[in-house]
């Protein structure tokens, strides 16, 4: 059947099946795509007890953010 | 059974069925009618003439739990000079049938007790659709045939030289029938396929199997009455006209006797020149074939001519056309007229719609080789062709007769492949059959919508979709110049809420909510919501893995804007908001949260968080679909263009510039 194609066919068939194939693998792979990339926190322990306070060095890294969103 | 003599020589004569009205001498060839009297000599009649017929007198056969004997056969020539054997079925109740054979298939045709409306002989016309026992059946020849021979016993009245008018229908699925008008009321008879093994009897005999019949060696050359040359017939026995190689005179073939008709143009002077030379052999689509003819022909409308080419294609499985127009060649066969439903402005056939092409008057401009009907190159015969790339419907009516042919387009290569020696015309524009190229590209993305639907629809129902925290965040009320403190309550393990005060003056308020168990390796969706009204809440966060140290930052935004403008209510946003987040690894889980708001909402306010892991993300759906649609979007505006420079050609356009 390959040699039927014409090269745009064959063109569009590679680009649709990486397309499909890739939102499959997306999907059943639990990946989503736009998001921040994950990091790694320090090895140091720091406190996760609920309502800490600056204990996590990720933590420190919010100021970063500097959102000033809203209306 | 009784034995009679034959009152012209005397040779004994059988007649073994009740049914018989005629029978032949098989030693003087006279026609014999049984009477009261004995056998009455009605005439002599011709030879029987070699044909391809698998089927022999004395032939057993069944049919529905019925057995009949192959009884005799009639040779009728029709007026265009082809002859064909009628073989009659005596079945042993006393019925009696007729058998056709085509193409290595056997029809067994009886007659109908009450056909209805039977139109007269002189008002049957080809192409006319008439019902009988409740089916249509399409006229495909109105004609008077000749007997011209015959053997065994025949189970009606005639003599030699009778002349038989007949129209003969053809029907869909295969079915075909008889009006036999030489009985008054005409007789209909109306056929069906035996099955595979209907002469599987005493003798072993299946027609499917045993193959061509051998055939009689070639006759020698015959000779042209117009120049006295030796003609090497290709198709011996098939050939009915013939065009002679060295005086161009037309002629009738019967046997290797030859009858000039009249000279014919061999090369139009306009052209296009014969693109192949005859007896060239090629393998087309699998079958090996000789070109035996060629005409080229043409049609004029409003002053301007077209021409096309067609080659007779000579193969083990019959004739086959190829026709060649503008470069653009199409392979073709005939097919029975029954097969194709006509209607207004398209036809259909194999559940196949064809739309309306071209239509004309075509002429016959030169002419050779050989033809196995009395083609006719001085005549004008109505042509219409309907089209359904990449096949076309060519549909033209003779003297009484109505053909069609169905024709698929073939690429050039493929016909230089099979002709090396052919000349092919460059191609012109589209052809009327000719597919778009690229439409294979329709067809894959509708198989990659078809996989990302199933798949998407797959993954809903698989996926697990589970809530693994739902936190609810009560913000105290905002003092002037800090934070206030808030209060965390878990509402999927039901634990007493806490407490917790307020971060230290020019500290953002950090939130770490209670850890969760994630299973890993699906995607999380973190829903935030907040009764917000004309004002925002922010939070940015990350998942932190406790045994990994994964992180995993994520921000969420909840606002709420409505009001009234000029008299119409509008508004943007919600109180809530998702966003989705990459699998994390397996294992304990906590969400911390450096939350903002509008500095405006300083009343308590609760903001609730709830992660879910496992749920498919639609978005890619819809982003995808977009993505592969984009190629066959170019590609479906070629392809209208296709169609535009292809019906430029049609007489009746379908596109027109405005």
């Amino acid at each position: 059947m390959m040699k039927n194609l014409s090269f745009f066919s064959k063109f569009s068939l590679a680009v649709t099946l990486l397309l499909v194939g890739g939102t499959l693998y997306l999907w059943f792979d639990g990946k989503e795509l736009f998001t921040e990339d994950r990091e790694k926190a320090e090895a140091t322990s720091p406190d996760h007890t609920p309502g800490s306070v600056g204990h996590s060095r990720r933590i420190y890294g919010f100021g970063y953010i500097g959102y000033h969103g809203g209306k | 059974m009784a034995d009679l003599a034959c009152p012209s020589c005397g040779t004994d004569v059988a007649l073994s069925l009740d049914v018989t009205c005629v029978t032949v001498c098989p030693s003087c060839l006279k026609v014999l009618e049984r009477s009261d009297v004995g056998l009455v000599d009605r005439g002599a009649l011709a030879p029987l003439k070699e044909t391809r017929s698998r089927l022999r007198v004395g032939l057993r056969g069944r049919y529905e739990y019925k057995f009949f004997t192959v009884c005799g056969r009639v040779q009728v020539t029709e007026s265009g000079g082809n002859l064909w054997d009628e073989w009659y079925a005596a079945f042993d109740g006393g019925q009696w049938g007729w058998l056709a054979e085509d193409g290595g298939r056997i029809w067994l045709s009886m007659a109908v007790e009450h056909p209805g409306y039977v139109p007269k002989f002189s008002q049957v016309r080809a192409g006319d659709v008439l019902t009988f026992e409740g089916r249509s059946y399409t006229v495909s020849e109105v004609d008077t045939g000749q007997v011209v021979a015959a053997e065994g016993e025949i189970p009606f009245h005639f003599t030699p030289e009778e002349r038989l008018p007949f129209a003969d229908l053809s029907g869909s699925e295969g079915g075909f029938g008889t009006i036999d008008y030489t009985f008054d009321p005409p007789r209909v008879y109306l056929g069906r396929e035996l099955p595979v093994d209907a002469f599987k009897l005493e003798r072993d005999i299946d027609l499917r199997v045993e193959g061509e019949p051998p055939t009689k060696p070639a006759p020698p050359d015959a000779v042209c009455p117009g120049c006295q040359n030796k003609i090497a017939l290709r198709t011996p026995g098939e050939t009915v006209r013939a065009v002679c190689p060295h005086c161009d005179m037309l002629c009738d073939v019967d046997g290797r006797v030859l009858k000039t008709v009249r000279k014919v143009v061999t090369e139009s002077k306009a052209g296009p020149p014969r693109w192949v030379p005859l007896g060239a052999t090629g393998t087309l689509r699998g079958e090996k074939f000789s070109v035996v003819a060629w005409r080229l022909r043409s049609v004029v409308k409003e002053g301007v001519r077209y021409p096309w080419q067609e080659a007779l294609l000579h193969g083990e499985k019959g004739y086959r056309y190829l026709d060649c127009a503008d470069g653009h060649f199409t392979l073709g066969r005939s097919i029975a007229a029954g097969e194709v439903s006509p209607d207004n402005a398209f036809v259909r056939y194999q559940g196949k719609k064809f739309e309306r092409f071209s239509m004309g008057d075509a002429v016959t401009e030169a002419i050779v080789g050989e033809w196995p009907w009395r083609v006719d190159p001085f005549g004008r015969n109505p042509v219409a062709e309907f089209v359904a790339p990449p096949q076309l419907l060519a549909r033209e009516l003779g003297e009484g007769e109505i053909d069609w042919t169905l024709t698929e387009h073939i690429d050039a290569e493929e016909v230089t492949a099979a002709f090396p020696t052919g000349r092919l015309p460059p191609p012109n524009g589209v052809g009327a059959a000719e597919p778009y190229k690229h439409s294979h590209i329709f067809r894959i993305w509708r198989w990659a919508v078809l996989a990302l639907v199933v798949g998407f629809a797959f993954r809903c129902s698989t996926a697990s979709d589970k809530v693994v925290l739902d936190q609810v965040v009560t913000l105290d009320a905002l003092p002037p110049n800090g934070n206030g403190g808030y209060t965390l309550t878990n509402r999927l393990e039901k634990k007493p809420a806490e407490t917790f005060p307020p971060a230290e003056v020019g500290q953002p308020l950090v939130v770490t909510t209670d850890a969760f168990e994630l299973a890993g390796g699906k995607n999380v969706l973190i829903e935030a919501s907040a009764e917000v009204n004309n004002a925002w809440i922010f939070a940015a966060g990350q998942l932190l893995n406790e045994e990994t140290g994964d992180l995993q930052p994520f921000s969420v935004e909840v606002s709420y804007y409505h009001g009234v403008d000029g008299g119409e209510s509008w508004s943007e946003g919600g109180q809530s908001a998702g966003t989705r987040v990459s699998s994390m690894p397996g294992g304990p889980t906590r969400v911390q949260l450096e939350i903002e708001r509008d500095p405006a909402l300083t009343r308590p306010l609760e903001f609730t968080l709830l992660i879910r892991e496992d749920n498919p993300n639609p978005v890619y759906l819809f982003l995808t679909l977009i993505f592969i649609s984009v190629l066959p979007l170019f590609a479906w505006i070629l392809k209208s263009s296709f169609e535009r420079a292809r019906w430029e050609n049609s007489d009746y356009p379908k596109y027109t510039d405005e």
